[in-house]
């Protein structure tokens, strides 16, 4: 077992007890294999339900929005990132939240897995010197963890949360990614860029998982649903889900935390990842500023700076 | 406001369809968004001065070009136009203080992503004209008009309304 739950075991029973919170948000095992399910315990005899291994890829901190009640969150680097993002932007209260960081190593991809297996029913899985072994029918898939992470923890430059009340430890977290391996972006040209994007639009079901597993998309009404005027109409067809698509990136500048759960929500594979690395890093090199880092910074599209660039701005000589 | 409001610039983005034109005859369509304080009152001047410019461009009356939510460019890029232009007070200038700077950064990401995606970011353009500049906007519209003409018909984002089912 994972060195981590019986501290994070232990922790709820002693926040619950002691009377701190009302509710403990974890993880426990889901009814399917390869994700763990939220774990929501509001007394301290459950909380042997709570568990924490290798597939906590949910961001829990979507379930503190509006939620009155005194919560303990288990929180990984990403969701800390989160849980400040939500703090600045007023949507929880700071007094009715305990967060106790967990030092996360990363979190394993489920499409990698299904990948590595061929399609076939994972029976077990494991984790042996670095490697992870999959059981499945009378076979064994063995491949390296690093190379079955999801693309969000193998970037990620902050597995260890920076912001916390309590830090959990007795194991190593990932080593951060350095920045430099964000900057680094895949270059093509203009078509290929917009073919590429378009794949992605195409295979768009408009399901909204992607919404709805995200911590930042928390506007009561989203602009896809807003009917009058109807912006974004809601049939899935090429032109709307690239609206859909573009307009969520546009709303999650300088928000999102790169967590990877929207991309792992989705039960098509769109992975329009890039455009949040995009964004992050134009956010990054012209406002100075790296989302869920620094509780006390303003969001950047809420402020300004005379000295913005211009380099984007048409101009012309005039007569 | 509210509303209201973004409803009825939705059914001037409509009204963009109204002529559907062919290659031979085509021209493009732009729609531009023009702050009431600076831009606006530019585009006046320009008109009052007899200032010759392209009969190319729609014009949407703002209150601020901060009032321009990225979802009005895209919209209107899905639904006929051929290039968008967004022009509000010089940095500095705005009627509202700071609406405009605040809106540079907004456009900024937008044209970014859109550079991203590989959409054709010439039929984007953010300027700064003001009320005193009845030239300079006859000049952009110029520059605008040229550089979405040598893109041709808006193909990228189009929404084909036969498509699908319209709701």
């Amino acid at each position: 077992m994972n060195p981590l739950v019986s501290q994070i075991r232990e922790t709820a029973r002693r926040l619950l007890r002691e009377g701190r919170v009302d509710l403990v948000l974890g993880y426990e095992t889901g009814p399917v294999g390869l994700r763990n399910a939220p774990c929501f315990v509001r007394d301290a005899v459950e909380v042997e339900r709570l568990t924490w291994d290798r597939f906590c890829g949910l961001n829990l901190a979507v379930f503190l929005n509006s939620n009155p009640r005194r919560i303990a969150i288990f929180a990984k680097g990403c969701d800390s990132r989160a849980i400040v993002n939500m703090l600045k932007e007023r949507q929880i209260v700071r007094e009715n939240l305990v967060i106790v960081g967990v030092p996360c190593q990363g979190m394993i991809d489920r499409a990698r897995i299904e990948r590595l297996v061929e399609g076939r029913e994972v029976e077990a899985l494991g984790i042996e010197d670095e490697n992870v072994v999959a059981g499945a029918g009378s076979k064994r898939f063995v491949a390296p963890v690093e190379e079955m992470l999801r693309d969000a923890c193998r970037e990620c430059v902050a597995p260890t949360p920076a912001y916390y009340d309590l830090l959990l430890d007795g194991i190593a977290a990932r080593q951060p990614a350095a920045v430099k391996a964000i900057q680094e972006l895949p270059q093509s040209n203009r078509a290929e860029r917009w073919r590429r994007f378009e794949a992605e639009a195409a295979k768009c079901i408009r399901c909204y998982a992607c919404r709805n597993v995200c911590p930042l998309c928390y506007c009561r009404e989203c602009c896809a649903d807003q009917s009058a005027p109807r912006w974004i109409a809601t049939s899935p067809n090429p032109s709307d889900n690239a609206m859909f698509l573009l307009m969520r990136a546009l709303h999650l500048a300088g928000r999102c935390v790169d967590c990877g759960a929207c991309v792992e929500a989705c039960p098509v594979g769109v992975d329009v990842r890039y455009l949040f690395k995009r964004l992050e890093r134009e956010v990054r090199e012209r406002f100075g500023y790296i989302s869920g880092a620094d509780p006390n910074q303003k969001p950047p599209l809420a402020t300004f700076a005379t000295a913005d660039p211009e380099d984007f701005i048409t101009d012309v000589q005039h007569r | 406001m509210g509303v209201d409001e973004r409803q009825r610039i939705m059914t001037e983005i409509q009204n963009l369809k109204s002529k559907i034109q062919n290659p031979p005859d085509w021209q493009p369509r732009i729609l531009a968004f023009l702050c009431n304080w600076c831009s606006y009152a530019g585009a006046d001047l320009a008109g009052v001065s007899r200032l010759q410019y392209p009969p190319n461009v729609r014009v949407i009356r703002v209150p601020c070009s901060a009032r321009v939510d990225p979802v009005f460019i895209l919209a209107a890029l899905q639904r006929g136009a051929d290039g968008v232009l967004v022009s509000g007070c010089h940095p500095g200038d705005c009627h509202y203080l700071s609406g405009n700077l605040v809106a540079r950064r907004r456009f900024a990401l937008l044209k970014a992503l859109l550079d991203e995606v590989g959409f054709e970011t010439n039929r984007v353009h953010f300027s700064w004209v003001s009320a005193a500049e009845g030239g300079r906007f006859a000049e952009l519209i110029r520059e605008v008009t040229e550089k979405v003409r040598a893109l041709g018909p808006a193909r990228q984002l189009v929404k084909r309304f036969n498509e699908g089912i319209e709701t």
